[in-house]
């Protein structure tokens, strides 16, 4: 006699099986006296099991079997043992000996308990006993997991097996007494795709699963049912079976795919409100460059007119002082309306993309000196302290007259914001082929908000100057438009009150 | 009585389940409500003196996540190709499942419908691009889902093309 010690290979590999600390092997004579003990006794006997002793002492449940009159084998699929369910299996030997075995199924119990309790529910709502097909399931309590399952018979009828899931009785009875292909069909017309395919894997013999997709079933008020139906053979015969899917599950698909959807029909509806929107600031450049373009020569004709009467001596002899200076005034506020309205056009037309950029080579102090020239006047003015470190020979391959006017606002922008007795230095270096102009002043600098939206693409409200300057607030916008269109970015840096610096790589 | 199988094939989106739900329960649902898998539903009508059941299965949309089986459309007597007026995107996908069927199951009655009528104004396909689907000798209905405009003409429409 022994206590949990092979005796031979058989035991020993029992013993050695996954899951053999849940199990516990007794045998006994056929009076019920314990002559062996494999495995945990003390899982489901906790005072100990001894051996000779009746097996009914320590599991009285076990009397009836005892003593032996009887040769089959007997099941008993979940026995309560206090906080334990035990599955006790009683095979009987030639010789009358007897062998139990306990397996603790407590988990597998609690798994089901809840789906054993709304079947139960069910059945007494409904009045009704769940179905129990004569013929016993191969696969065990699949109807406790919503499966229900049909043998296909030789003569290709179908049968359906064991007891059957709630949700048959609640919503399609008539599919436990289908008996054909073709009726199962009338209640879930979707295995009429399945079932060909079905067909070609139960040919193969494999005793391994193979599914459908999902299909969508709404029995009764629209309310959704998802099933998915499993196919497979064991012991030659062949299974169809037919599950209704755990809502939980379905809808964490169905979640993934609606929210993927979602996010594409959005995407979809910005790229259309994009599209939109392109076509209506398109529009609004148009507009902006008819209209600036037409205002020019009327503009340019006042200015005009202003220049001629204040050019006339006998006209200005009239006048009293207060009314030439009324008339100067006007002037000077017409030629900046003037330079504005141009800008305007330019910056429209930039932003319409209509111009072609047109390169050649040149050197970058050729520009800076035309450039210089033309702000002198204004540095001389505020007595601005004006630096150009540009080597002569430096060569870069630009459109001139573009180019030409982004250095005009930079510098224009360097004097506008530099106190009286400033300075403003250009710097120019190449290193590696690549070219680097640098516009630096000592004016006024830029808190850290505007540096950040200076060349986003927004024009900026315009700020008056250190003297009262006025400007439009599109020059930098344009030196960004130009540095863009010939492939050269522009970065700046700035402190307030220290002065400002912009960075142009040329990339030849 | 006679049974009929007619698919609803198309982008994802389009209007197929509430063309069908339009059509046999004439109910609509603003929710896009995704399908997954495939759903079925029956209607009987009455075709110049024929009971017919004509067996509806709504198909999923086609896309990158869910592609369409050949055998869904197995044993269809017809089909319809649903786009989606306001995206122009949804003809490709409905000429390709088209393509597709053809393929399939060889030369069977179908109709396109293009649905979102209701939405005319926002509708990215234009009269041309109907005038060209006609020029490929396609039957083209304009549908509303959600206001029922040509829903149960489209389904008699294809039903009696069936019968034919």
């Amino acid at each position: 006699m022994s206590e949990s010690k092979p005796k031979n290979i058989v035991e020993l590999l029992f013993l050695q099986r996954a899951g053999a600390n849940k199990e516990l092997l007794v045998k006994t004579n056929a009076k019920g006296e314990i002559t062996e003990i494999l495995g945990n006794y003390l899982l489901f006997s906790p005072e100990g099991l001894k051996p000779e002793i009746p097996i009914t002492e320590a599991f009285p449940f076990l009397s009836p079997f005892f003593p032996v009159d009887n040769r089959e084998i007997v099941n008993l699929p979940a026995v309560n043992l206090g906080k334990l369910y035990v599955s006790v299996q009683i095979f009987y030997e030639e010789n009358r000996d007897v062998w139990i075995l306990f397996s603790d199924v407590t988990q597998e119990v609690n798994e089901v308990k809840d789906i054993i309790q709304q079947n139960n529910d069910l059945a007494l709502k409904q009045k009704t006993v769940i179905k129990h097909s004569p013929l016993d399931n191969p696969f065990g309590n699949l109807h406790l997991f919503g499966v229900v399952t049909f043998l296909k018979t030789n003569n290709n009828n179908l049968v359906c097996l064991g007891e059957t899931p709630s949700w048959l009785m609640e919503y399609f009875p008539q599919l436990a007494l289908a008996k054909k292909e073709t009726e199962l069909f009338e209640i879930f017309p979707y295995l009429e795709v399945f079932l060909p395919a079905a067909g070609s894997f139960w040919e193969t013999g494999k005793e391994e699963m193979f599914g459908s997709d999902m299909w969508i079933e709404t029995p009764v008020d629209n309310n959704e049912l998802f099933f998915r139906a499993f196919v497979t053979n064991k012991n030659g015969n062949h299974y169809l079976m037919v599950r209704l899917l755990d809502k939980g599950d379905i809808s964490v698909n169905q979640q993934t795919v609606q929210k993927a959807r979602d996010q594409q029909l959005l995407y979809e509806k910005l790229e259309k409100a994009e599209k939109e929107l392109k076509k209506l600031l398109n529009y609004k450049d148009k507009f902006v460059s008819i209209v600036s373009h037409d205002l020019r020569s009327p503009m340019a004709s006042v200015v005009s007119i202003a220049e001629l009467l204040l050019t006339d001596k006998q006209l200005v002899s009239t006048m009293s002082e207060f009314n030439l200076d009324m008339l100067r005034s006007m002037k000077e506020e017409l030629l900046r309306l003037l330079e504005y309205n141009n800008r305007l056009y330019h910056w429209a037309n930039l932003e319409l993309g209509n111009f072609k950029l047109d390169r050649e080579k040149t050197t970058i102090r050729k520009l800076i000196d035309s450039v210089s020239q033309t702000a002198k006047p204004k540095i001389e003015a505020k007595n601005i302290r004006f630096r150009t470190l540009v080597p002569e020979d430096f060569e870069i391959e630009v459109d001139v007259s573009l180019f030409t006017q982004a250095l005009n606002n930079l510098i224009g922008n360097a004097i506008k914001f530099t106190p009286e007795a400033g300075q403003i230095e250009i710097k120019a270096k190449q290193e590696n082929g690549k070219t680097q102009v640098v516009v630096a002043d000592t004016g006024v600098g830029m808190p850290p908000k505007v540096q950040q939206s200076v060349f986003s693409g927004i024009p900026n409200e315009s700020t008056l100057g250190t003297s009262g300057e006025k400007g439009s607030g599109l020059g930098l916008d344009i030196v960004k438009k130009i540095m863009d269109a010939h492939g050269f970015n522009i970065a700046v840096q700035s402190e307030v009150g220290k002065g400002t610096m912009f960075i142009i790589n040329l990339i030849n | 009585m006679i049974k009929k199988k007619i698919c609803m094939l198309g982008s994802f989106a389009v209007g197929k389940t509430s063309l069908v739900q339009q059509f046999v329960n004439s109910i609509f649902s603003e929710k896009y409500h995704t399908t997954i898998g495939v759903k079925i539903d029956q209607k009987n009508v009455l075709i110049d003196g024929n009971e017919v059941t004509l067996m509806l299965w709504d198909i999923h949309g086609e896309d990158e996540f869910q592609k369409v089986k050949p055998a869904y459309i197995m044993g269809s007597a017809g089909y319809f190709i649903v786009m989606d007026g306001t995206r122009r995107n949804s003809i490709e996908t409905g000429l390709e499942l088209q393509k597709m069927v053809e393929k399939t199951i060889g030369r069977v009655p179908f109709i396109i419908l293009i649905n979102k009528a209701d939405l005319q104004d926002s509708w990215e396909i234009s009269n041309e691009d109907i005038q060209q689907l006609k020029s490929m000798g396609k039957e083209v209905m304009l549908t509303s889902a959600k206001t029922g405009d040509a829903v149960e003409e489209a389904f008699i429409r294809l039903a009696r093309l069936m019968l034919k």
